[in-house]
């Protein structure tokens, strides 16, 4: 309990930090979103009005102040690179939509394919099969993401039109075809973790095989088959499981780049052009989206390393 | 007991899954927009295409710009404009050779002394709601655009041309007076500025206009929506059903759905990708009547000299450049008015400064720089167009013993730190066309604010006033091609061109049309027969 508050407290420190960073960073780059909003060749007065309604005339701590005060009670304001005065958890909210959606596509497709493929490749250790995974998943480990969606854009999209690139359906409107249209990207996405994951798994299974208790089970009589599924797996899955939080963390926060190549409507695209039009407002509450997921999942993975071995509780 | 342990861990494994799936599920509606490809059933268009026009079909404009906002008077991005252009119109309209044209107004009269400007309403013009359009609706609308409405709403972006504005009244029903302060013969062209329902609430979400197009949705980073309305004034125009503007990341992105079939017409493609185009696609160009130069800052070393500008004009072959970075697809322009305004226009002024190295290697020497010097020129990161062509005016500086450095900047430090702080030696932009010649003069006024060249000439100054209150064509004519004259031979820029815009279109399609101002007519756009 006392180790859950701890974190806890944790948690809105560092998240309290990385608002004041990104509210510093902002106010250090050049650009002015009033000129975002109005027009090159606005008058230095209709300028003036405009950073007057928007409380952009106010000093620094005193704009965080503001914006701290309104976010504290959810409310994260109006986004200004829309004329039309969007809410930004509304703008938020529907992007966020497809950004999830691509992230647990391409989690599952992580977790299905490699745990399989790791065990297969622990279990003929040195065999064909496994020099091939090796091989394999040594050079997709190398290729990036997005250059990997470029090339998948062009094979499944232009040449055997699988799927139509750029294209995208919210699940809820049309699963089937949303599902079509997704695959692709997780697919993307999901290829270079898996290879890391494999290679991951592979080893922490060796490491664990040449322990002593699984010298103990051999000479018991048991049949590698069962020693591997009764006791080396829940072992090795221990900082497996560390690893694919920390990939779910760098899924959720980091498809920016997939998504501009599948041009995805997702919450990278909101990002990289609320950052081009100086939108604090939307910037600040993706970044604290960002933040979040990757503390809230770390914090996660301590809960339920506790769970799983006592011991960590007790250290 | 460990096989306890390890059920924990794999059902630990499926409830993460199983919880992320869950969230996913929302059904908010978002994201409500469909591929265009399929409700592209209703034509089959032959290959043997004569240009006959057929009623019918939908089309797909990938365009790669994020709509800044649905309301005619707010948006102020040249992306938003060009596609709201098909659901709004003003008392006049532009057709595509630039001339203006009665749209909402059936007519207009200029009193003599040109004070007062009087429009007599279209009969049988309707809102895309069906209500029809009021003298009220209109005397609304052009003072909202001039920003005389109280109280004052600071996210409707004033034109500033519109100030001349004293005072609209609706005389009659069908008669709207437009009162000015001041004569002033270039207010017409502004008077396209949309024409919205009085007191219409929902402008930002649901707009409605009287243009050939209605608004159906939008979702922010994906589409816009547009259907036919069939009711607009015009006989037999639209020929579309439905019209959807694609909303890409980038052009990239935007040209692998062409490719891939996703998309009809792609504006603003690239020269590499014009010479990619898939089958079934041509590419159509016309001029963007856009003035793409050097600019430079007037006021800092070595450019205070104005022997070392006119070196630089003289050192740079500007047909070069358009043959190296557009395939040739240019023309050379010789002073600061877009080459749209044929009458304004002065093309003589090309010639001034031809392509000759060892003139500038002179002018320099005479201005004290025998062995050249080194200076940046900047330029926006996300206008591959305007980098190109820097790095072969680089190339072409070096032989008369010029160095340049070319500075990237992001879009938005370009505003801010280049045009409004003039805080640059040479910047390479494009400056997009006016309604009205005169505004391409204005920013070379000492007090203009957008005057970011630091171009300070009384001379200029005084020809300009005059030009602004002539009211004889003529001589105001003659004094627009003064000032150019004056601003090319005190070189305040090094002028290149007005580039040629090249937009992919399918070939099932006809009727794609150029307009010297930045829109995407899709009104005249058909599937050939």
């Amino acid at each position: 309990m006392k180790y859950t508050i701890k974190k806890c407290i944790t948690l809105f420190i560092s998240l309290f930090f990385a608002s004041i960073l990104t509210f510093t960073a902002f106010h250090i780059i050049p650009g002015d979103s009033a000129l975002s909003a109005l027009g090159m060749d606005a008058t230095e007065e209709q300028l003036e009005e405009y950073r007057e309604i928007m409380g952009l005339n106010k000093s620094f701590p005193e704009r965080y102040a503001d914006w701290l005060k309104n976010a504290l009670k959810g409310d994260f304001g109006y986004s200004s690179q829309y004329q039309m005065r969007m809410r930004v958890s509304t703008l938020i909210k529907e992007r966020l939509i497809v950004t999830l959606w691509l992230a647990v596509l391409s989690f599952m497709l992580i977790v299905l394919v490699s745990i399989p493929l790791g065990i297969l490749s622990a279990r003929k250790k040195n065999g064909i099969l496994d020099s091939l995974i090796s091989l394999v998943t040594q050079v997709f480990m190398s290729i990036p993401s997005f250059f990997l969606g470029m090339l998948i854009t062009l094979i499944f999209g232009v040449i055997l039109k699988w799927f139509t690139p750029g294209g995208y359906v919210s699940p809820g409107e049309n699963f089937g075809l949303s599902l079509r249209f997704m695959v692709f990207p997780a697919i993307a996405v999901a290829i270079p973790k898996i290879a890391m994951m494999v290679k991951f798994l592979r080893s922490s299974l060796l490491g664990e095989m040449e322990l002593d208790y699984v010298r103990t089970a051999k000479s018991k009589g048991m049949k590698n088959i069962s020693i591997l599924f009764k006791h080396i797996l829940k072992n090795a899955l221990i900082p497996v499981i560390t690893f694919l939080a920390m990939m779910l963390a760098d899924i959720l926060a980091g498809t920016i780049l997939v998504e501009q190549v599948f041009n995805l409507p997702g919450l990278g695209r909101l990002l990289v052009s609320s950052i081009a039009n100086r939108d604090y407002a939307v910037v600040q509450a993706i970044i604290l989206y960002i933040v979040s997921v990757v503390i809230i999942i770390n914090f996660l993975v301590d809960l339920i390393y506790q769970w799983i071995d006592p011991r960590v509780r007790r250290n | 007991m460990h096989t306890k342990k390890l059920a924990k861990v794999l059902l630990l494994i499926a409830v993460f899954t199983i919880a992320l799936y869950g969230c996913s599920g929302n059904k908010d509606g978002t994201g409500s927009n469909t591929p265009a490809n399929d409700d592209r059933s209703l034509t089959e268009p032959t290959e043997a295409a004569k240009s006959e026009p057929t009623y019918g079909g939908s089309v797909t404009v990938g365009i790669t710009q994020e709509l800044d906002g649905l309301d005619p008077h707010k948006a102020i991005s040249a992306g938003t404009k060009e596609v709201l252009f098909n659901i709004f119109e003003g008392l006049v309209k532009f057709d595509p050779d630039g001339n203006l044209n009665p749209a909402v107004a059936e007519s207009y009269q200029i009193s003599s002394d040109g004070m007062v400007y009087t429009f007599t309403l279209r009969e049988g013009v309707k809102f895309h709601d069906g209500s029809p359009v009021t003298a009220e609706d209109v005397v609304y609308s052009v003072k909202r655009s001039a920003g005389m409405l109280e109280p004052k709403d600071p996210t409707v972006a004033v034109d500033s041309a519109l100030s001349v504005i004293s005072d609209v009244v609706a005389a009659d029903e069908r008669t709207i007076e437009i009162r000015l302060k001041r004569v002033d013969t270039e207010l017409l062209p502004y008077l396209t500025c949309a024409i919205v329902p009085k007191d219409y609430g929902e402008l930002d979400t649901k707009p409605i206009g009287t243009g050939p197009f209605k608004f159906v949705s939008y979702t922010p980073l994906q589409s816009i929506v547009l259907e036919k309305n069939s009711e607009y004034y015009i006989e037999g125009v639209p020929y579309l059903d439905r019209v959807t503007f694609k909303i890409s990341s980038n052009t990239d992105a935007a040209f692998m759905e062409l490719q891939a079939g996703a998309i009809d017409i792609l504006p603003y493609i690239t020269d590499a990708q014009a010479s990619q185009l898939p089958k079934g696609y041509h590419m159509e160009s016309g001029p963007m009547n856009l003035i793409q130069g050097l600019f430079i800052n007037n006021k800092v070393t070595p450019f205070d000299n104005k022997l070392v500008r006119q070196a630089l004009c003289y050192a740079v072959d500007r047909q070069a450049v358009i043959d190296m970075v557009a395939g040739g697809r240019g023309n050379v322009i010789g002073t600061n008015m877009y080459p749209g305004f044929k009458k304004y226009y002065d093309e003589s002024l090309v010639n001034v400064y031809p392509y000759d190295p060892e003139k500038a290697r002179e002018l320099l020497k005479e201005a004290g720089y025998p062995d050249g010097f080194k200076f940046t020129i900047t330029v926006p990161s996300n206008y591959q167009y305007h980098i190109d062509t820097a790095q072969v005016i680089v190339e072409q500086l070096k032989q008369v013993g010029i160095t340049a450095q070319i500075q990237l900047v992001e879009w938005s430090n370009w505003r801010s730190d280049v045009y409004k702080g003039r805080n640059y030696e040479t910047t390479l932009v494009g400056l997009a066309a006016d309604p009205a010649p005169r505004k391409a003069l204005a920013r070379f006024c000492s007090t203009a604010e957008n005057n970011f060249m630091n171009y300070f000439n009384p001379d200029f100054d005084a020809i300009f006033k005059q030009g602004e209150a002539e009211t004889e064509e003529e001589k105001k004519i003659e004094l627009y091609k003064q000032m150019q004259a004056m601003l090319t031979n005190d070189a305040v820029a090094v002028y290149i061109q007005d580039p040629h815009q090249m937009t992919a279109v399918s070939d099932k399609l006809g009727g794609y049309t150029y307009y010297p101002i930045y829109v995407q007519d899709m009104s005249l756009v058909y599937y050939k027969k």
